[in-house]
């Protein structure tokens, strides 16, 4: 485990480098959050592949604040991988279990849930249909490509991001009322 | 995802007035002498749960549903049903935690901690905590119905999962009837176990690791 997040550690590293050294030209537009985060909870069945090795769990995330998106993502067993705030566009950590406690695998959620909780300049639409989105952005390492679909509302209840040059992909799935229960016995 | 290897959780407020309720346990070597003589008679555990994570920060619950088994010694299969399939298998040294399609089968033996954890989960979910080592502060209670053991790892290295564990045993049988596992003081998953059935499992076909 530890060793496969190496190889992460180093492909994330590439990643991170290019990706912050992406010029946004002055005359971008702005692409809406695909997820609207507010003071309800929202929770998302999650499935993340780092290389080879794959994570799942239950992201759980609420507006706290005008300038803070609380991102809490449990393991289905229970305890919690990562516990993070998005400040403005910047990521605090407020806690996160080894071994994705590793500077680059957080630069990675940091990009991932920008694109996905703020407003985006970076990204641009290559295909949008009636229940399919496509966006991407960079080349090469950088290159990410998000892909939305099952709309409800608006917002796409099914969220994908890869990195196809660092294998990695973060898949986000709505968690609805229907699929879970608040009852205990 | 070692994670996983770790720990358990809600009714925040239920659970404050419970243990209110309870009282020292008035006989502890009693206590421990028939959990050991009920763990004898144990060769499996079948029986459905259900695990609520509670979220100081959003105040907030996260409910699973599932089916629990346990065989002697030391294989347990978690099998959630809700919101989500997903399985994790512990047998042995090893952990296989199937979601999404995707099997992973780690070894834990290698990780002194990892090893720790699964043990002292394993002998909370099926009341085994007589081999629970020196390592762990024990505090007994009870009322008229339920055995509360209290548990607080002395470790710092376990207390960065766990920092304490509620394990209530029903006096009717000695079998586990709950499971809290404190992340933090206010952080915590808790499992309810129900339709309990003993030495029903045949087979070890639930608990391969492969």
């Amino acid at each position: 485990m530890i060793k496969s997040f190496r190889y992460a550690s180093l492909a994330l590293i590439a990643f991170v480098i290019i990706s912050c050294s992406q010029k946004i030209g002055p005359n971008a537009v702005s692409l809406p959050p695909i997820v609207n985060v507010d003071t309800i909870v929202q929770k998302y069945n999650i499935q993340m592949d780092f290389i080879k090795h794959h994570l799942s769990g239950i992201l759980i995330v609420r507006r706290m604040t005008d300038k803070e998106i609380r991102i809490v993502c449990s393991t289905y067993f229970g305890p919690n991988l990562f516990d993070l705030s998005l400040q403005g566009d910047s990521l605090k950590v407020n806690s996160c279990m080894e071994p994705m406690r590793k500077k680059n695998v957080l630069h990675l959620l940091e990009a991932d849930f920008n694109a996905i909780f703020l407003s985006q300049k970076t990204f641009k639409i290559k295909k949008k249909e009636d229940n399919f989105e496509k966006r991407t952005k960079g080349c090469g390492f950088s290159k990410s490509i998000i892909k939305l679909s099952k709309f409800a509302g608006g917002y796409p209840e099914c969220i994908c991001i890869k990195h196809p040059w660092i294998w990695t992909k973060i898949r986000l799935e709505k968690l609805n009322e229907n699929t879970e229960t608040n009852d205990a016995e | 995802m070692k994670v996983l290897t770790v720990f358990l959780f809600m009714f925040f407020s239920f659970g404050l007035s419970a243990q209110a309720q309870m009282k020292k346990m008035d006989s502890v070597q009693g206590f421990e002498r028939r959990l050991r003589q009920e763990a004898k008679t144990i060769q499996s555990i079948e029986s459905d749960f259900t695990q609520v994570k509670y979220l100081d920060v959003f105040d907030e619950k996260v409910t699973s549903k599932g089916t629990f088994y346990y065989k002697k010694s030391n294989m347990v299969c978690m099998n959630y049903a809700r919101p989500m399939n997903y399985q994790i298998v512990i047998n042995g040294g090893k952990l296989k935690i199937v979601s999404d399609g995707k099997k992973n089968v780690m070894n834990l033996t290698a990780n002194k901690i990892m090893k720790e954890m699964q043990g002292i989960i394993t002998a909370c979910m099926v009341g085994d905590l007589s081999q629970m080592s020196s390592g762990y502060q024990q505090e007994y209670f009870e009322d008229s119905n339920f055995y509360l053991v209290k548990i607080k790892p002395m470790s710092s290295a376990v207390k960065a999962y766990i920092t304490n564990m509620q394990v209530y045993l029903d006096k009717k049988d000695m079998s586990v009837h709950k499971l809290r596992l404190f992340e933090t003081a206010k952080n915590y998953t808790e499992y309810t176990f129900y339709n309990k059935k003993f030495n029903s499992l045949k087979d070890d076909k639930k608990f391969s690791v492969r």
